[in-house]
């Protein structure tokens, strides 16, 4: 299982660095987050450079789903999904070799901000501490939103529709995480288990995460990953 | 031994398959052929395990395909759907690999030898490195049944396997099915009856979601799907041509279409490589009946679809009809029109 997993990773991969959309959607993620970068130094005069990742985690919301949606749909495009599914191939292989390659990518975006956060250093003296642990919370809010995004892409097989429900709901997330505290006690905690974001920002803001968060995540990840592979499972044998 | 029972498959509150049935012995060929949209490629779906039905189950050497236990029997079988347009960014190389990958070859070497193995057979090797999205109509679908061969599984399944493909290329892949489907169980959908006929030894032909004829391996003989059909397009009293054409050899039918009150066509089924067109012309010169267009084409599966409205199944005797049964059906033709 893990041998094919292990190529499937890289046959998805392959297929994301071959498409010159990628490339162009990558620019473009790489252009406004640096130029969010610039502009937040400049304007603010200061190299404190936390305020900059709320910017990126609003382009994280836009690009992961695209990028999910794209990987789920393309089977159908191509036909691929026939080829997969008369094959001995199971459900799960597929789901967590799209997952792995998907957040790899995202890992490669990540690291691409890093840089670019890193390149500040020229200007004054950042807090590498801060930049790890930025890095690092990222990393494990990008498990559970590319798990949850991989969901959205495989509830119905118009990619378009999917795509719309996939931004729109991790818009929602996101916005939550700036409004908890004015959720009535009751709804409180279901509230926060939905909210990816706002554990997280500990990580950014005072440059320390817990253990908390980091759980939190691989649950969430880990529940809907099961969900996907579910949904997936009903949908190609009876589409 | 391919057995596949009472499948029945539901869509929409909609009945797509109902109670199709047959079975296909080792190294056995079976071709389904029926109009657009009959439940081929629904059927074909569900027998490459792809869909499953709403009842009834598919076996392979007793082995069902849609029980997890034997989920690994899925290797044995090798398909090559109607859609095809697959990963456009993967070399015909990478997508073999990916499809060797999938069917469990995973040893390296063994891979290698027999992605090599089908680049050979296919004579694709000069494609090897070249982009899915580059490739024309044509290699592609030859890649499709490429993959299928992969792994050189027992079963083999092709939906129209020479849709879009040029007369030659189509030709050239029917022989090359024909040739390389004698080790395999072989299974083949399409429309095209000729095309069914010419790979495959059994046919079933389906209709509606159901196998409307059934066990029609001898009965549908080459004989009948070489037969022609000559249209003639004409003008005048259609009562000075009934009966002139009863008397002669060639014909099995006749059938004659009213389309106005003055033009009709006349279109006559003639035995496997017979010709009457001269005879056609002569007889209609002496009746001073002008003819407007004539082709002589060979027997489609739409006239055999014909042939069921008339009589419900096609019986070998009926097929097979010589001149008594001939008249019957003109008659009955004729009766028809006539009530019309």
């Amino acid at each position: 299982m893990f041998f094919k997993i292990k190529f499937l990773v890289k046959k998805e991969l392959l297929d994301f660095l071959y498409s010159f959309k990628f490339y162009l959607f990558l620019s473009l993620y790489l252009f406004i987050s640096g130029y969010s970068i610039s502009n937040y130094v400049s304007t603010h005069n200061t190299t404190n450079i936390e305020g900059v990742f709320p910017n990126i985690l609003l382009l994280i919301i836009v690009f992961v789903p695209f990028m999910c949606v794209k990987s789920m749909s393309k089977e159908y495009k191509h036909g691929g999904n026939k080829i997969i599914t008369a094959s001995p191939t199971t459900n799960i292989e597929i789901i967590i070799s799209k997952f792995i390659s998907i957040y790899l990518l995202c890992i490669l975006g990540l690291t691409c901000n890093v840089v670019q956060l890193l390149l500040v250093r020229f200007i004054d003296v950042i807090s590498y501490r801060l930049l790890a642990s930025t890095f690092l919370g990222f990393a494990i809010l990008l498990f559970g939103l590319v798990a949850l995004n991989i969901f959205f892409a495989t509830l119905t097989l118009n990619s378009y529709l999917n795509y719309g429900i996939a931004f729109v709901c991790n818009v929602v997330i996101f916005l939550m995480s700036y409004f908890i505290e004015y959720i009535p006690g009751l709804i409180s905690p279901v509230y926060a288990f939905i909210s990816l974001f706002t554990d997280i920002k500990s990580f950014w803001l005072i440059g320390k995460g817990s253990l908390y968060p980091i759980i939190h995540s691989l649950s969430i990840g880990m529940i809907f990953l099961y969900l996907s592979i579910m949904l997936s499972e009903k949908r190609w044998h009876n589409e | 031994m391919f057995k596949v029972n009472n499948i029945y498959k539901k869509e929409d509150d909609e009945d797509m398959l109902n109670n199709i049935s047959f079975r296909v012995k080792d190294n056995e060929s079976l071709g389904i052929i029926g109009p657009h949209k009959c439940g081929k490629s629904i059927l074909m779906d569900i027998l490459a395990g792809v869909s499953l039905p709403s009842s009834g189950n598919v076996e392979l050497e007793y082995q069902n395909i849609f029980n997890p236990l034997s989920f690994y029997t899925k290797k044995d079988i090798g398909y090559a759907p109607q859609e095809f347009n697959y990963y456009p960014n993967l070399t015909v190389y990478e997508f073999l690999d990916y499809v060797a990958i999938l069917k469990d070859i995973v040893n390296k070497k063994e891979r290698l030898l027999e992605v090599e193995r089908i680049l050979d057979l296919f004579d694709i090797q000069r494609l090897r490195n070249k982009l899915m999205k580059n490739l024309s109509r044509s290699y592609k679908q030859k890649i499709n049944l490429a993959q299928a061969f992969l792994g050189n599984p027992k079963v083999l399944l092709f939906d129209e396997p020479t849709l879009g493909l040029n007369p030659v290329d189509a030709n050239d892949t029917r022989e090359f099915l024909k040739r390389e489907s004698k080790d395999h169980i072989t299974i083949v959908a399409s429309h095209i009856l000729p095309e069914v006929s010419s790979i495959c030894k059994d046919l079933i032909i389906m209709d509606e979601g159901k196998i409307i004829v059934n066990d029609l391996a001898k009965n549908l003989s080459k004989d009948f799907c070489q037969r022609n059909i000559l249209s003639v397009d004409t003008c005048g009293n259609l009562n000075d041509v009934k009966g002139k054409f009863d008397d002669y050899d060639e014909v099995l039918l006749i059938d004659y279409i009213r389309r106005d009150e003055e033009n009709f066509t006349i279109r006559f089924e003639l035995k496997k490589d017979t010709d009457i067109r001269k005879e056609v012309f002569r007889e209609l010169n002496s009746l001073h009946m002008p003819i407007n267009n004539m082709t002589l084409e060979p027997l489609t599966l739409e006239d055999l679809y014909g042939r069921l409205e008339t009589f419900g199944e096609i019986p070998e005797a009926k097929i097979k009809a010589d001149k008594p049964k001939v008249v019957d059906i003109k008659t009955k033709r004729l009766k028809n029109m006539e009530d019309k």
